[in-house]
């Protein structure tokens, strides 16, 4: 009985202990950790990573796991590849998008497609975290965490906000540099993105910019 | 009783889109349309005699999910991407999502005539929807090993270098 009344105190204890990890920041808190993070995004020329994408489904009870590797260079470059379970490129490079899956390759005009635009400046800013500070696509909130900030944003956007209820970037404390996107739908269903063996300003060859 | 459970058995494994209730089955998907297109997966199983799925583009960005019924007779679409989200469309998709899943080795030849069913060469679906000049492309995507379980709480390896960019 003793045993039995001491788990139940250490369940009620352990969710009230662990949320008590998570906390808003503070105004001033909030503009200094945005200050620290500009000041790092500031100071990265490239970043080349690999990640991990979960995608939980509630509908299925199960998630898809997809693999891929990142390149991203300050002059507005970006490689995003998915290498498994299948390949799909998306590419940024001299304000136009290419895109390859499978065999098929097309290539879109940012400059003349305001979704790509959005896309291009949403993945850059997540990768990054960059543009936190007066975001025109999201209302942003920070969290301290223990070891980490969390970004919290939530769409301005109309067709956004039918699509996503918030994305939350989080930063590593001691880096500034984000580690992890998680994208939350409407209906709960979460996408995870973990980014992983992150190199900054480390030299890039072109023709990763570039689709063959 | 025995006969009909096995004859419903063959049924089961005739029907061209293969779904399974221990795993997901994960299809690629190309949709084309006359203004827009879709590459990305579709992933579906079998639940409770229904069959379940979920397609979503190459960044993983639900266009929808859908529920069919065990008799395949009914499909209800839900979670359905802004863009898609008119009830035209929506009309269009369950009609097409039905004769999918309702087409089987045996009848593919006798398929409606504004949309065909066709197998290619290296097993991928082809169905074209004649009338609204949408073609979907399903491939069997294979198994992927099971994922290690990620430890939510790894911090991850940064290396900074200074080296002369570009």
């Amino acid at each position: 009985m003793k045993r039995l009344f001491i788990i139940i105190l250490l369940l009620g204890i352990i969710p009230a202990a662990m949320a008590q990890t998570m906390r808003k920041a503070t105004a001033a808190e909030s503009k200094s950790m945005i200050q620290k993070i500009n000041s790092m995004a500031a100071s990265i020329k490239t970043i080349s990573c690999s990640f991990t994408q979960e995608k939980s489904m509630s509908m299925l009870n199960d998630k898809m796991t997809s693999r891929g590797v990142m390149y991203y260079t300050n002059a507005g470059k970006l490689r995003w590849e998915y290498t498994s379970p299948y390949s799909y490129i998306f590419v940024i490079n001299n304000n136009k998008v290419t895109m390859k899956s499978g065999n098929k390759k097309s290539t879109v005009d940012m400059s003349s497609n305001k979704l790509f635009q959005a896309i291009a400046r949403i993945m850059v800013s997540s990768v990054t975290g960059k543009s936190l500070s007066n975001s025109r696509d999201f209302d942003v909130t920070m969290y301290c965490y223990e070891q980490h900030w969390t970004a919290h944003l939530v769409p301005k956007e109309a067709n956004m906000k039918k699509m996503f209820k918030y994305i939350r970037l989080f930063f590593n404390t001691s880096h500034t540099m984000v580690f992890k996107v998680e994208i939350v739908e409407k209906n709960g269903d979460t996408t995870t993105i973990r980014l992983k063996n992150i190199e900054t300003n480390k030299q890039i060859n072109n023709s990763k910019f570039s689709v063959n | 009783m025995l006969c009909v459970a096995l004859l419903a058995q063959a049924g089961e494994c005739d029907y061209l889109m293969h779904v399974d209730s221990a795993h997901l089955t994960h299809y690629r998907v190309q949709l084309q349309a006359r203004n827009a297109s879709l590459d990305g997966v579709c992933a579906i199983k079998l639940i409770d005699g229904s069959i379940k799925g979920v397609v979503v583009n190459d960044f993983g960005i639900k266009a929808f999910a859908f529920i069919i019924s065990p008799d395949r007779k009914k499909v209800k679409l839900q979670d359905v991407i802004h863009m898609l989200d008119h009830w035209y469309i929506k009309r269009v998709i369950k009609n097409d999502l039905k004769l999918l899943f309702n087409a089987t080795t045996s009848n593919i030849s006798n398929q409606d005539k504004k949309t065909k069913i066709e197998i290619l060469d290296d097993g991928t679906i082809k169905m074209t929807n004649s009338k609204y000049h949408i073609q979907y492309l399903f491939t069997l995507a294979p198994e992927t090993e099971q994922e290690e379980p990620e430890n939510q709480n790894d911090e991850p390896q940064l290396i900074i270098e200074d080296e002369t960019t570009e």
